[in-house]
């Protein structure tokens, strides 16, 4: 008979500091991406784009060749190495039928998606061109490079339609306006975007990046443009002239490449930082951010967002792919499968098909609370054996709060010093790799630093019978110490660095507001007394 | 006035200071409480009974040894008091006019009881005959049988049929047949030199045999203890503490023993059962008569009533144990009414101070009751620092805690609660780990105008907390200023204005703009709290420092007056009117409003205050307390309050006016049916005021341009006022009361006035009867009528 008055009260996990990665739906929306495949191509992917039809290939500019991937298995389909040099800015027009590509050797091919020689050859161009595009009227292509001019070309008879020389320097992007058939845009080093029309053979508009242009896009709708360089993009209102509307910059290193999702609530930018962050268009904010291993050069996002392709200066190309819906009925039934598993623990589960009759007095069957293993020790004051227990690799890999909670339990119960005592190699050597691993986290070092403290007095007396691996182990967790320290007056430091600059700034602040005050003041004078 | 104030003891107490017993029929458990002696229901777990009479601490009851439904009480205030404790009564008292420290009555000896007298440095049992007439204290016959006797009597003298034992901490002292032995008739039976001292002793109910515990946790069983040579002791070893009680069942077939470590051991003949963590030290275990409940007092100042199945029937929750000093105060929370305070270690007790009823004890900390390995070195405890409530914004309330290991100088935790209203209980939001960096906090005030709660610490800091919708509680300012100590922090009534103080500094900041902090007064010495003034007094701040309190205007940035007081201990404020209280370490209290140097009210306590709260309450008739009630808890953790000094027999006949809530049984039931018919008449008079309130809220909620015109309505306004019941006397009054205002029509109800007169005093205690809570508003309305009439 062992039925307690109170329920035993369990170990409760450590708080940890900091607050939990919100987990929005945005969150969970690009979460859905797998884990990448990456395939190395032969030189730095500059460029990706995907086939607006089906079957949804998608075209990489990568050293002297344009290859076509099947997002489907993720294999070639198709490659198309008639160029003579490095291939840049392989896209596809509007059908997917054709595809444009420049050439550094100032070249721009028109392709068959199904054929392998070039149907056109464009030239005129004086030096590399960077960017080939389809216009709206499908009839036409624009390109631009680093001879600083702009083309239009004929696709029928490969004659050059427009030329726009506005440009002081390389042009490296451009696009075309979806809904009009006449205006492109295009992004130079002269930090200028300038948006061309065709019917007037003229520059329309200019706005000044301040940073040379990597990349610019354009709203479904024209009246938006976003232009990308340096580490910031600019959000530009294209009806008011070209008013500054926001600079989003979150990036810490050059961005490179813009994109839309498929229906234009979110941008995604790409940068030599190797992140891929996410916008919302609505605020310009944050809502999700992918890691890569490398900086990123270009990318693009298949049509409903189910692949997301990454091409990186280290030649690597990354695709993601959206999971699957997972079937729900399925997960229910390994719930209720796992569930099952858990119930084979108790003895005995008869009579779950008895219907009591009216007038039964029912009793319910009490469930055995099941106590961790460490809260058993615990219940039973075995304070070395808890400490065991919390220290197993499943405990103290997977929740280390769990761990650090039990030291403070000891502490608290003022039986540390009992349960950290006449450890052996092995146990000794695990609660100092454990130590090692977690001391330097801010939420846990108070309790790990006591604790530390207590195992180096404990078997400092004893330091000769300690086998050399846990005496390195003992001289790591010295460095590490030593290190953090270190780092703490460095951080110190720093703090005090902002300080001033916040106290400096907001004094400034506070300047301002009082002059403003004065100014106010001056102008409501005059005015009062004219009343009076 | 002032004079006819006096302080009454209202409820608190331990329950478990001394020994409880239970009633012959197990339905009621009787336990020494202060200087009463509560009767609680084990059935329903409520207080039924209280028996109020002796005018010290009650040390010890017992079953009168001849008359069931009796008990016999000794008191400090040396005199042995008979009671019915079924129906409350008082029937006899002997004086002894010696402090008592225990009285012992056995059934088989009838005619004679056993007392404890307390004499300079040693005590001593005597017999004495007990007689059915009450007796005086010249007609006690006493007889000496043991001097010398240990201080904690209660539980190291024991009698069963045969004999008595009295013991030491080595020796024993056996009495065959107490009811006639004479002081030398004893065996006499000491313990070996290096035997553990024995702390506590149980008679076997039948047999010649007895049990003793020992400071080391033995337990001895002994039988044959009338041969002096051969007394045979058997050795038991469970406790690793010092058993702090035993017990033998009433077949005496268990024994029952209980600890430091806070579990139930019952001992059977080869085995040993056990309920583990009870809360708290066993102090003292009771057996019924017919074994099937056992009553276990704990040290947290909680009764449980437990079955012979180790399960826990009911629990008795008495007042904060002593021997804490209530580190967080008295706070009062609006939602459930009720005062709340420190309870038991890591709880808050929420405690209805009027009815003197425990609602519940909050865990807070969470943490098991683990007993120290070392008497000497107990085990620090998490305490719980300060508690705050804050406003209900968006429907939920808030409350704040702060624990903190002052000991270990570790485990600072803040941890925001909100009440869920589908539970209808305090749901856990936030867990801040050390907030102030173990730097001790100095105070936990919440905003009554939005979701932010102000801590302050030692350390100089005081952190603003506002409520964030998803990350739950924040900190988003943290100020300080010249590094001084933050003491107190308080809000304006609006909200509006925080004031801290830092040092001998009060800053000022509108938390809500996120402005800097402006506008300081400061004074020469240390300031230990503040408070804005309520109400009228809103521009007021009071601060107070160890010798002085300070009254400045907030408004002209000036000092508004000071006044001198030596070594105030703490100041309160009553946010329901503008009063405040200031108490000193010498006991004196000083009520007075900021806008008024001179108090309205002083008096030299006579009990040591540790804490004390202003409760909101409607009916107290003294003026000062008319919006609410001062309570007031003693270091001996009883509740008092001030009454006006013809209440206290009444506050002393409150056992009277407890509704009796037993077990409904058939009888009970018939009993019951025919008492109504008598309450009935009493019933109506309350029946008179919910009427009364139905009309007035209906006055009151018509918006006044739809009303008929005043002097249409004043007269049946102040007839509501009026009890119905004699209706044609009441119109006559309301007639009268007319008539009174012209002198004309007076002279001619001339031949009336003396009826009138009687009249008059009816209509006056009518009026006492009836609440008096707003009716303020009436007066303009009053005054309009009189005009009219005088047109």
């Amino acid at each position: 008979m062992s039925t307690s008055a109170s329920r035993f009260k369990v170990i409760e996990p450590f708080p940890v500091a900091g607050v939990d990665p919100k987990h929005t739906e945005d969150h969970q929306y690009w979460r859905g991406l797998q884990f990448p495949i990456t395939i190395k191509e032969f030189g730095a992917v500059t460029n990706v784009a995907f086939q607006p039809t089906k079957p949804n290939f998608f075209a990489v500019s990568a050293s002297t060749r344009v290859i076509l991937y099947n997002p489907e298995n993720n294999e070639s389909v198709k490659t198309f190495s008639r160029f003579h040099d490095v291939a840049y800015g392989a896209t596809f027009r509007r059908d997917g039928r054709l595809l444009v590509a420049g050439n550094a050797d100032a070249k721009v091919r028109l392709f068959d998606v199904d054929g392998r020689v070039p149907l056109r050859i464009f030239k005129g161009h004086t030096r590399p061109v960077r960017v080939t595009k389809f216009c709206n009227n499908m009839k036409e292509i624009f390109s631009a490079g680093d001879d600083n001019s702009v083309r239009v070309w004929d696709i029928p008879t490969e004659k050059v339609l427009h030329k726009f020389d506005h440009h002081q320097d390389y042009v490296r992007c451009g696009c075309v306006s979806r809904n009009a058939d006449n205006i492109i845009l295009t992004g130079s080093y002269d930090h200028t975007v300038r948006m061309f029309d065709t019917r007037s053979d003229e520059c329309t508009m200019i706005v000044n990046h301040g940073c040379p242009v990597e990349s610019v896009l354009m709203y479904p709708s024209g009246s938006i443009l976003l232009s990308a360089g340096g580490n910031r993009i600019k959000v530009w209102d294209v009806l008011q002239g070209g008013r500054l509307l926001a600079t989003v910059s979150h990036h810490h290193k050059t961005i490179t490449c813009l994109r839309f999702n498929h229906d234009c609530t979110r941008i995604l930018s790409g940068s030599l930082d190797r992140h891929v962050k996410i916008y919302d268009v609505a605020t310009y904010n944050v809502v999700h951010n992918i890691d890569y291993s490398a900086p990123i050069l270009s990318l693009d996002v298949a049509h409903e967002d189910k692949t997301l392709v990454v091409g990186m200066a280290d030649s690597m190309l990354s695709i993601r792919h959206r999971k699957q819906a997972v079937i729900k009925e399925q997960k229910e039934d390994e719930v209720l499968l796992s569930r099952r598993k858990r119930r084979q623990r108790s003895h005995f589960m008869g009579g779950q098909t008895f219907v009591p009759n009216q007038g039964d007095v029912i009793i319910h069957h009490k469930h055995k609370e099941q106590l961790e293993k460490y809260d058993v020790y615990f219940r039973k004051f075995e304070h070395g054996k808890a400490l065991d227990a919390a220290l197993i690799p499943q405990v103290h890999m997977n929740t280390p709060e769990i761990t650090v909670a039990v030291f403070e339990e000891l502490i608290r119960r003022d039986t540390i010093h009992a349960a950290l005592a006449g450890k052996g190699e092995k146990k000794l050597s695990v609660l100092l790799k454990f130590l090692i691993r977690n001391i330097t986290n801010i939420s846990f070092a108070p309790v790990l630093m006591d604790v530390a403290e207590m195992v180096v007095d404990i078997y400092s007396q004893a330091i000769e019978d300690v086998p050399v691996s846990v005496i390195n182990l003992f001289q790591r967790l010295r460095d590490i110490i030593r290190r953090e320290g270190k780092l703490q007056i460095e951080m110190h430091k720093l703090l005090g660095c902002m300080d001033t600059i916040v106290s400096s700034n907001s004094q400034n602040i506070k300047q301002s507001d009082v002059d403003e005050a004065t100014i106010n003041a001056s102008n409501t004078d005059p005015v009062s007394l004219k009343k009076s | 006035m002032k004079e006819s104030l006096q302080i009454v003891q209202t409820g608190g107490s331990s329950i478990t200071k001394f020994n409880s017993i239970f009633s012959h029929d197990s339905k009621y458990l009787l336990c020494p409480c202060g200087n009463l002696v509560k009767v609680f229901s084990v059935a329903t777990g409520e207080c039924f009974q209280r028996l109020n009479g002796h005018c010290k601490l009650v040390t010890m009851i017992c079953h009168h040894p001849r008359v069931q439904l009796q008990i016999l009480s000794s008191s400090l205030d040396g005199t042995v008091k008979v009671w019915d404790y079924e129906d409350g009564i008082l029937l006899s008292t002997c004086d002894f006019n010696v402090p008592l420290l225990g009285i012992f009555a056995h059934s088989c000896y009838s005619t004679v009881a056993f007392v404890i007298q307390q004499s300079d440095d040693s005590n001593e049992l005597y017999r004495f005959t007990l007689n059915t007439i009450p007796s005086k204290t010249s007609d006690i016959a006493c007889s000496l049988l043991a001097k010398n006797v240990v201080k904690d009597c209660s539980k190291r003298i024991a009698f069963s049929e045969k004999f008595a034992v009295v013991s030491y901490s080595n020796r024993l002292l056996v009495f065959i047949n107490p009811q006639h032995a004479e002081r030398d008739e004893k065996i006499r039976h000491v313990l070996k030199d290096n035997a553990p001292a024995i702390t506590c002793i149980s008679c076997h109910p039948v047999e010649e045999c007895f049990a003793t515990g020992h400071a080391n946790g033995e337990i001895r069983i002994w039988f044959n203890i009338s041969d002096v040579k051969n007394v045979i002791s058997s050795i038991q070893h469970w406790h690793s503490l010092e058993v702090l009680s035993l017990k033998f069942s009433s077949s005496g077939s268990t024994v029952l023993s209980g600890g430091h470590e806070g579990v139930l051991v019952q001992w059977l003949e080869d085995s040993k059962n056990f309920l583990p963590r009870l809360g708290s030290a066993i102090t003292n275990v009771a057996v019924s008569k017919d074994s099937t409940l056992f009553a276990v007092s704990l040290l947290d100042n909680s009764i449980l009533i437990i079955t012979n199945y180790f399960t826990i029937k009911q629990t008795f929750d008495g007042f904060t144990a002593i021997g804490q000093n209530l580190p967080c105060g008295i706070c009062y929370d609006s939602n459930t009414n009720a005062c709340v305070t420190n309870g038991k270690p890591g709880h808050l007790l929420f405690y209805l101070p009027d009815k003197d009823i425990q609602l519940y004890n909050l865990d807070i900390v969470s943490r098991n009751f683990i007993s120290s390995v070392d008497l000497e070195k107990p085990l620090s405890k998490t305490n719980i620092l300060k508690v705050g409530f804050g406003g209900t914004f968006d429907g939920v309330k808030h409350m704040a805690t702060m624990e903190f290991d002052q000991a270990k100088q570790r485990d600072e935790k803040l941890k925001f609660w909100r009440f869920s209203d589908t539970d209808q209980q305090w749901v856990l939001e936030t867990i801040v780990k050390s907030p102030h960096d173990g730097c001790g906090i100095t105070s936990l005030t919440f905003s009554p105008a939005n979701n932010a709660c102000v801590t302050t610490s030692q350390a100089g800091f005081a952190k603003i907390w506002f409520k964030h919708d998803e990350e739950g509680w924040l900190c988003e300012m943290s100020l300080s200023f010249r590094d001084l100590p933050c003491n107190d922090s308080t809000f304006s009534e609006d909200g509006s204005v925080l004031a801290l103080a830092f040092g001998h500094t009060v800053c000022f900041c509108d938390i809500s703009n996120n402005e800097e902090m402006q506008l300081m007064l400061s004074h020469s010495e240390s300031i230990k709290s503040i408070f804005f003034g309520r109400q009228s007094c809103q521009h007021l701040l009071v601060a107070a420092t160890s010798e002085e309190l300070l009254c400045w205007n907030v408004m002209t940035k000036s000092m508004y007056w000071s006044s001198h007081i030596h070594k105030i201990n703490f100041l309160i404020c009553d946010i329901h009117s503008e009063n405040m209280a200031v108490f000193t370490n010498s006991n004196k209290i000083f009520v007075f409003q900021p806008s008024d140097k001179q108090p309205h009210y002083s008096h030299n306590l006579s009990i040591d205050v540790t804490a004390a709260c202003f409760v909101p309450s409607k009916n107290c008739d003294i003026a000062w307390q008319a919006k609410s009630e001062l309570y007031l808890v003693s270091k001996e953790m009883s509740v008092h309050k001030f009454c006006v000094k013809s209440e206290v027999d009444d506050a002393s006949n409150l056992s009277r006016m407890i509704i009796k809530s037993d077990q409904v049984t058939p009888m009970s039931n018939y009993l019951s049916s025919t008492q109504q018919k008598t309450a009935k008449t009493v019933n109506s008079n309350r029946l008179q005021e919910t009427t009364v309130d139905d009309t007035l809220r209906y006055i009151l909620d018509t918006p006044c341009h739809v009303l008929p015109s005043m002097s249409t309505l004043c007269d049946q306004f102040i007839s509501s006022l009026l009890l119905q019941q004699p209706s044609d006397q009441s119109e006559d009054i309301s007639k009268h009361n007319k008539n009174d205002n012209f002198e004309e029509t007076e002279a001619k109800n001339d031949k009336k006035a003396s009826k009138d007169e009687d009249l008059l005093e009816e209509l006056e205690k009518r009026v006492e009867q009836v609440k008096v809570e707003d009716f303020e508003w009436i007066q303009p309305l009053c005054k309009r009528k009189l005009e009219e009439f005088s047109c």
